[in-house]
């Protein structure tokens, strides 16, 4: 005989020690919405001590083995930390003796509890480690066998009799989950028994198990996706360097769990994009919701659209809080062509290209020359009339059918084109003079009594008013505006479009557009004339 | 029925003409009076008669005068030594010129960036007119900026109050180097007084007052603005306190 308490406290401590090692490889948090357990338990009915006893004598042997039992349980997620559970075990006592070598007499007492209740876990929103405490109560019958199994030799006989019966009864239970894995946790727990309701009786008492539990289903979420909004649903290939500080759109995340975590938000456009751009981890409270605004990193590549095609923004959120959960999402964009302009002024200083090396090269050669003056109005005069020279012409936009945007062509292609429309030829003239250091800035006219809108041009001559004499004895022709310093300076329209009338007459249209609309029809002041600097 | 017919006709002419009617036409003049067309650089001789469009300019020399009407019948006659946009005397509502004012400030803020890699810097030379030139265009611009003053002032003394606080603040932008000695915030004020805005008024007046003292105006020269000035500020103060 001999008694293995000892031993089985040692197996257990070196489990627990086991599972605390697991907390910190594997910390969750998070239960699944189904799991079913299978334990080892012991169930101390009626003040009975845990007895195990094996005496293999032959004659005079005994077996004894007294509350130990094998639990099922199975536990569905109702609501956020509330489960229902269903547990069905058989616990068993057996005493046999044996009386000589072929007889012997046993009695086994069987108790199968078949038990459905709830399960509460207070602090999953609070605990951030693997441990899982759980409370739990619940009732159901407790069907009860006693059987006596008598055998003898000399009649041969094995005389087997049984009662049974049916006593309804409840428990009330604590115990943890030790989680190994998101699907895989250690269960320790304690019930207290009250067969036929009663605390005191020959089945009620405590029960202490130990077990694992295998979970699935979808875990209760660490955060939420409330919701995507996209900022930007049409991308034009021009504003590309825009796109890499501006959000495309906002992807509203709530935390569920109770405690804080960190949240990223990764994105990607097949094909367009340069690399993955992280929001980087940003740490959402307990129960906070925010906005995370996703960016994406375009290179020039997406200057080579040659036309409308729809792609696809991919986000992946990654959650962390000890573990990480990622859940992906996509959002559909549409990519216009490269020449696209939606219309927004702010946004066609995105065509002006003083930097483009055929630009720069080509201003140098014209104002290089030394008869020309290096003030901003024989630069301008310059390489207008040099474009001129070169036979430059306003010319229409195509139309193209159900397509409302412009079309804004690139300074090169303008060159290469021969001309373009107004918004060509003023991004055109607003790129040879940024190019050569001049100050410029796009005058959008949306008359009221007309159909079209319209754009010209202002350049800076870096002159102040003490000065305006030197351009002309008559201040209508130019404009005085105060630039980021306080400094009032001279600017002077021009209509880029005359490019076939020299520069002049150009001086002349714009500062005369500018005075009839901008000044005597308060168009400045009624808005619907606007100035947007050539940044 | 022909009666009918010319009755048309006649309405629909005077309707015609009612449209067409210049924004100003010149009723009498005295000595040299002259006229800038639109976006001109040059001045010709004004004559009795004459139309007047709203981007053209009206000068008056020494010892001369003009008397014009406007478009809305109205008379203004206009001393000596007067520079006035005929633009300056289309009367603005208040809004008007309030609207005006704010998108003068919303323009005052302009972002820049300097990044162009050819950047010459700001360019302060000129053409490359002869020396002479320039200073001869330096000592035309006191004696146009007083011209203008001189038409602001007149403005005032007409009514035409919304008005001479658009052309005061043109001025000031115009020709931000002149001294005023607080000139042309004590019109502000007056202006400002006489549409009943207490508060842009007082504002302007002590404006006034900080231009005579820091521009080292003399005091004596001046005695009598200042004077004027201060009366202005204490009833303004007194009628606020009242309110």
């Amino acid at each position: 005989m001999f008694y293995c308490k000892g031993l089985i406290m040692k197996r257990f401590i070196l489990l627990i020690c086991l599972a605390g090692l697991a907390t910190h490889v594997h910390a969750q948090g998070i239960s699944r919405s189904h799991g079913l357990g299978f334990r080892l338990s012991f169930w101390n009915m009626a003040d009975q001590t845990f007895r195990f006893n094996l005496d293999t004598a032959p004659a005079g042997g005994s077996v004894d083995l007294a509350g130990v039992g094998f639990w099922l349980s199975y536990h569905s997620r109702i609501q956020r930390n509330w489960f229902m559970q269903f547990d069905l075990a058989s616990v068993a006592t057996i005493h046999s003796e044996f009386l000589t070598e072929n007889e012997g007499d046993a009695d086994v007492s069987a108790v199968v509890p078949i038990l459905l209740g709830v399960r509460h876990y207070p602090f999953a929103d609070r605990l951030r480690g693997s441990l899982q405490p759980y409370l739990g109560a619940g009732a159901g019958p407790y069907w009860v066998s006693h059987f006596d199994v008598q055998e003898r030799e000399r009649t041969g006989n094995v005389t087997v009799t049984g009662t049974s019966q049916v006593n309804y009864g409840g428990y009330v239970c604590a115990g943890s989950h030790l989680l190994f894995t998101s699907w895989l946790a250690l269960t320790f727990d304690g019930k207290y028994h009250f067969v036929e309701w009663r605390s005191k009786g020959a089945y009620s008492g405590p029960e202490f198990g130990l077990g694992l539990t295998v979970m699935w289903g979808k875990s209760r979420e660490m955060y939420q996706i409330m919701g995507t909004r996209l900022i930007v649903e049409n991308l034009y290939p021009a504003y590309y360097q825009f796109y890499n500080t501006y959000p495309l759109a906002l992807v509203t995340i709530r935390n569920l769990a109770g405690y804080p975590i960190e949240v990223n938000v990764r994105s990607h456009i097949d094909g367009y994009t340069a690399r993955d751009k992280d929001s980087g981890f940003i740490r959402l409270e307990r129960h906070e919701t925010r906005d995370i605004p996703v960016t994406v990193i375009f290179g020039p590549q997406l200057l080579k659209v040659a036309g409308r095609a729809p792609a696809v923004l991919d986000l992946m959120v990654e959650g962390r809080a000890g573990n990480t959960l990622r859940k992906t999402l996509s959002a559909e964009l549409v990519i216009h062509h490269r020449n696209a302009w939606d219309g927004d002024m702010q946004k066609l200083k995105y065509f002006v290209t003083p930097d483009d090396a055929q630009i720069m090269q080509q201003m140098q050669a014209w104002i290089s020359h030394d008869s020309i003056g290096t003030n901003a109005l024989d630069v301008a005069r310059t390489f207008f009339d040099q474009l001129s020279a070169h036979g430059l012409r306003y010319r229409h936009d195509p139309n193209i059918p159900f397509y409302q945007d412009e079309r804004v062509l690139s300074p090169v292609e303008t060159l290469q084109s021969g001309g373009g429309d107004c918004d060509d030829l003023t991004v055109l003239c607003a790129s040879f003079l940024e190019s050569a250091g001049i100050h410029t800035a796009f005058v959008e006219v949306k008359d009221p009594d007309k159909s079209t809108a319209h754009l010209y041009l202002l350049f800076s001559t870096g002159l102040t008013p003490e000065q305006a004499e030197t351009i002309s004895s008559n201040e209508k022709r130019y404009v005085i505006r105060e630039n980021q310093r306080g400094e009032s300076l001279l600017w002077i329209p021009l209509e880029c479009t005359l490019l076939q009338t020299g520069f002049e007459n150009a001086w002349l249209s714009g500062a005369t557009q500018y005075l009839n609309e901008a000044v005597v029809r308060n168009g400045l002041a009624d808005g619907w004339v606007t100035i947007h600097d050539v940044e | 029925m022909k009666i009918l017919r010319v009755v048309f006709l006649l309405l629909f002419v005077f309707a015609i003409q009612l449209v067409a009617q210049p924004a100003a036409r010149i009723l009498s003049q005295h000595g040299c009076v002259l006229v800038r067309p639109g976006l001109s650089e040059s001045w010709q001789e004004a004559k009795v008669g004459m139309a007047l469009e709203s981007f053209d300019t009206i000068l008056t020399t020494e010892d001369s005068e003009v008397l014009i009407q406007t478009q809305d019948g109205g008379r203004l006659r206009i001393g000596a030594n007067i520079i006035l946009d005929i633009s300056d005397i289309k009367r603005l509502s208040e809004r008007e010129m309030f609207l005006w004012l704010v998108s003068q400030k919303i323009e005052q803020l302009p972002k820049r960036q300097d990044k162009t890699p050819l950047r010459f810097g700001q360019i302060t030379s000129v053409h490359g007119e002869e020396k002479t030139a320039q200073t001869a265009l330096a000592a035309e611009r006191p004696r146009r900026w007083r011209a203008e003053v001189n038409g602001a002032a007149t403005l005032l003394e007409n009514a035409f109050n919304t008005n001479t606080i658009v052309k005061c603040h043109k001025i000031l932008r115009h020709y931000p180097e002149q001294n005023d000695c607080g000139e042309i915030h004590f019109y502000l004020g007056r202006a400002f007084e006489a549409i009943h805005h207490t508060g842009q008024a007082l504002a302007a007046y002590q404006q006034a007052l900080q231009r005579l003292e820091v521009q080292g105006c003399g005091a004596q020269t001046h005695s009598g603005r200042r004077q004027e000035i201060e009366t202005a500020v204490a009833r303004l103060k007194q009628s606020r306190m009242i309110q």
